[in-house]
């Protein structure tokens, strides 16, 4: 192959997906960044001026409380599927094929139910005389019911449970595709499981454990019907608040900025999240190779 | 092993748990979300099929789910190719474009969407939701293909083509069976996130084309039956067939092996 | 608005990418009606009143359905200027903002004549709307639970206060058009006003920590009160009746002063079917149609020939009634909608 269709032969690649973006995507966003530099009142967005009023007003202690909230709950959840959807991916990339495939479908299955009737079912399990207060009272084990909804609990135990399958997913592709000869060579050389795992397995998973996480939690950091449903107003998330700013106050403008200054946040932290894991790979692979 | 089994089981049961109150609801006969205490009822499953709304809803929405996770893979993947493959200019502005779809809150997308379908004549057709789910669900699609192209090593690729496949055949004999899993897996991801979308849906769609989950969540606007229950119960039944009937047509352990 | 039209057409460029041919939107025969996907839709599609509007004016309408008036009003906005809808139908605080971003036309008196029987109250804004039906901001409380605990049942807005109750309530946020005249009732009951706003934050921030949740759907308040995880709520008269006629022992109260609801209705500025958008308007105020609100939902006609009979007919209100409503200044509640939200986001919602 020449030089010159080297050159262009990435950019062909990227043809399809790119202009859809720019169709389903770009293009109507430029209007809401535009319309994030222009002035409101309650007559609506006044084109005729250009102002950073939006931002400067982002900068009150009360949104970067809420930012913060988002991240942190965001950072909890991406952690905790992290952590429990590992062993599950271990466990459903060695099964055979039809349980392989049925198991998958479990995990699957809160997305075949509306995100709404979903929230409806957390309340009779999570309320505070839901299924699991009650089994908590019979037990003796609480008088007052333990509160796990209208607060940040409810939040991440309803996100961990919606976003579970995108960290299992990538994580279960990744670990049924490993060649066993790999496991078997290492185990022939003396290698223990524990050592097999920690020089095979784990360094081949870790992109795939990593690609999941990432989209896990940027689905955290953008996700609404979930904390408006189980949260509520109390546990109040960027994404809630663009919708009451957007919609109750019409507030164009500042909600876009809210938008734009999520958007940018996110993305820079998931290219350094990406340079860190970069390097540990490195280190890891390194070792491994030791 | 044990561990990990009865792990599994627990997280199992986590999964679940909600869907089997949704699911045991749904026989309320009951006009709330209730749970039935003696009596079951079929009473809401009447309902659902009286309602010719919610059938047509359905099909619209698994069409559309289909026509996006074949779109947004088969896309996905050679954007994939390109990003893992090849160093260009532009490369990190790329990955950053195709991430940042899902980052924007569904409100400011869905609204900004629709004034920008109406401007260019696409409100309310198909296509317009078409395009709108396929930039959604794409990027979520490619981290996965993404992650699996890298550890494909490329010498496979160089070798082929060293012994005469062109740059496309070496792509599609080599790299595309090693990845299937992934590209797969990338497809049921945007699949599911299609078939559920409806903060971005419920702004931009027309009258045409109301998807299930819209239709849901606008029907429990200032009222509340279990009809939706009844719905979501069969929409469970509806996929454990699919897997089943894939399972015999002997589909499954093809695909995971 | 040039710049407009640059991005139109860059837009327009870019659309080439996709091939599929604009909506094509039937000329004259069709009318759109935006407003809610429940009981409206349920109305129109399953009871058969959209073929019925069909046979009586020739149009085929089609409802554009969205779950909030906040999304309802949202979505006209969006379209301004190039509009696909030609009626909106919601709550009036929503379509008061709508009003205010100038995306109604004024209704024709000669092409809608149904105008002619409606009380005075109906007229929004000069006639850019028309109250259909209204609804009043009412209470619903825990029969039961009250009994069990021996608790007085509640009868004004001040027994909302009651120390008892802490712990117990529902109440919508600010947000929601209820929690906009429950804050005002709260400002009112506490020496202040519209304009004057503070009282009520300070008697939301009393209240807050014995509110299990801010709620602003029928559906979750019906969940909720049939779970007993609380005893007193806030919201529509005729959701307690329909939570009630559901199977939940709910009581429903209209405390006074008594602040009504209104729901209202109005044509699209440059409307793709202005005709068809007069004769829908002249429709939805109409006595069938607003006879069956009353008797099915217990909706409160403001057409004036309208009888309302049936199990429901009691809860209407009469015209005397109606006469002692409480004026809300529509003007400051505009005006001021952003901030209160804002700051009930920042003080009150929070507090637990």
């Amino acid at each position: 192959m020449n030089a010159g269709a080297r050159r262009w032969l990435p950019f062909l690649l990227l043809l399809p997906l790119t202009a859809v973006l720019c169709v389903g995507f770009l293009l109507p966003l430029i209007q809401s960044v535009e319309n994030s530099f222009h002035g409101f009142s309650p007559r609506g967005i006044d084109r005729s001026t250009w102002t950073l009023a939006a931002y400067t007003k982002l900068f009150d202690p009360f949104y970067a409380g809420v930012f913060g909230r988002t991240l942190r709950i965001s950072l909890i959840i991406s952690a905790i599927t992290a952590v429990l959807a590992y062993p599950v991916a271990l466990y459903v990339a060695q099964l055979r094929g039809r349980a392989q495939a049925f198991l998958l479908l479990v995990y699957m299955s809160p997305w075949l139910i509306n995100v709404v009737v979903k929230a409806f079912g957390w309340t009779l399990l999570l309320g505070p005389r839901g299924t699991i207060n009650t089994i908590l009272r019979t037990l003796g084990l609480t008088d007052a019911p333990v509160p796990l909804m209208f607060n940040e609990t409810g939040v991440i135990i309803g996100l961990i449970h919606g976003h579970f399958i995108f960290v299992l997913l990538p994580l279960w592709a990744a670990l049924a595709g490993i060649d066993p000869n790999l496991r078997w060579a290492a185990g022939n050389l003396g290698a223990r499981p524990w050592e097999i795992f920690r020089r095979v397995t784990l360094p081949l998973s870790l992109p795939a454990l990593m690609a999941g996480v990432i989209i896990n939690f940027t689905m955290n950091m953008a996700a609404f019907a979930t904390p408006a449903l189980l949260g509520g107003t109390r546990v109040q998330v960027v994404s809630f608040l663009a919708y009451e700013v957007n919609l109750v106050d019409l507030n164009w403008p500042l909600g876009a900025a809210m938008s734009m200054v999520l958007l940018v946040a996110t993305l820079v932290l998931v290219v350094l999240s990406q340079r860190i894991v970069a390097s540990g790979r490195r280190r890891v692979m390194f070792e491994g190779a030791r | 092993m044990i561990w990990l089994r009865l792990f599994n089981l627990l997280m199992a049961v986590f999964m679940l748990a909600p869907l089997v109150l949704i699911l045991w609801m749904s026989f309320t006969p009951f006009e709330m979300f209730r749970l039935p205490t003696d009596t079951l009822s079929l009473r809401w499953y009447r309902e659902a099929f009286n309602y010719p709304g919610f059938l047509n809803a359905f099909f619209l929405s698994a069409r559309l789910a289909l026509v996006t996770a074949l779109a947004a893979s088969v896309m996905a993947f050679l954007a994939a190719y390109a990003l893992v493959r090849f160093r260009f200019p532009g490369r990190r502005f790329f990955e950053a474009l195709f991430l940042a779809p899902l980052l924007v809150p569904g409100v400011v997308l869905g609204i900004a969407l629709l004034q920008y379908v109406n401007a260019i004549g696409l409100y309310n057709t198909f296509w317009a939701l078409v395009l709108a789910h396929v930039a959604i669900v794409t990027p979520f699609a490619l981290r996965s293909i993404q992650a699996q192209i890298r550890a494909v090593p490329e010498d496979l690729e160089w070798a082929a083509m060293n012994l005469g496949a062109s740059r496309l055949q070496a792509m599609l004999r080599i790299t595309v069976p090693l990845t299937a899993r992934a590209v797969l897996a990338g497809f049921v991801l945007a699949f599911i996130i299609s078939f559920a979308e409806v903060t971005v849906t419920i702004f931009m769609t027309g009258p045409a084309y109301p998807t299930l989950p819209v239709r849901i969540y606008n029907y429990l606007s200032d009222q509340v039956d279990p009809t939706v229950a009844a719905i979501s119960a069969m929409l469970i039944v509806l996929s454990l067939a699919l897997v089943l009937l894939l399972d015999r047509l002997g589909g499954l352990r093809t695909l995971a092996k | 608005m040039r710049k407009d039209r640059i991005v139109s057409s860059l837009a327009a460029a870019a659309a080439l990418l996709a091939l599929a041919p604009s909506a094509a939107l039937a000329q004259g025969k069709e009318v759109h009606l935006l407003s809610w996907g429940g009981t409206i839709q349920t109305m129109l599609e399953k009871e058969g009143w959209a073929d019925r509007f069909k046979k009586e004016t020739g149009y085929t309408l089609t409802l554009v359905p969205k779950a909030t008036s906040s999304e309802i009003i949202a979505t006209a906005i969006a379209q301004k200027g190039k509009p696909q809808v030609d009626v909106v139908l919601c709550d009036m605080v929503a379509y008061l903002q709508g009003v205010e971003q100038g995306i109604f036309a004024t209704l024709d008196r000669a092409k809608v004549p149904n105008l002619a029987k409606m009380v005075d109250l109906a007229w929004v804004k000069d006639g850019k709307g028309v109250m259909t039906y209204v609804d009043v901001v009412g209470m619903m409380y825990q029969e039961d639970v009250f009994k069990r605990k021996g608790w007085a049942p509640p009868k004004s807005w001040a027994d909302i206060m009651r120390p008892e109750l802490k712990g117990q309530l529902l109440i919508p946020p600010v947000s929601n058009t209820y929690g906009v005249y429950f804050l005002i009732e709260l400002a009112r009951m506490n020496g202040g006003s519209e304009k004057n706003i503070d009282p009520g934050f300070e008697a939301l921030k009393k209240l807050a920590p014995g509110v299990v949740d801010w709620t602003t759907t029928f559906a979750k308040i019906g969940t909720l009160m049939q779970g007993e995880a609380a005893s007193l709520a806030v919201f529509g008269y005729t959701s307690g009746f329909e939570i009630r006629k559901r199977g939940t022992p709910v009581m429903p109260l209209v405390p006074v002063p008594t602040y009504m609801s209104p729901t209202v209705a109005g044509a699209m500025a440059g409307s793709p079917n202005p005709e068809g958008a007069s004769a829908l308007v002249n429709w939805l105020i109409s006595e069938p149609v607003l006879a069956y609100r009353g008797e099915r939902f217990g909706n409160t006609p403001m057409n004036r020939e309208v009888k309302v009979t049936g199990e429901n007919a009691e809860r209407v209100l009469t015209g005397d009634q109606l006469k002692t409503l409480v004026n809300v200044d529509y003007d400051t509640v505009l005006a001021k909608r952003a901030e209160w939200n804002d700051r009930f986001n920042r003080e009150i919602a929070t507090v637990r």
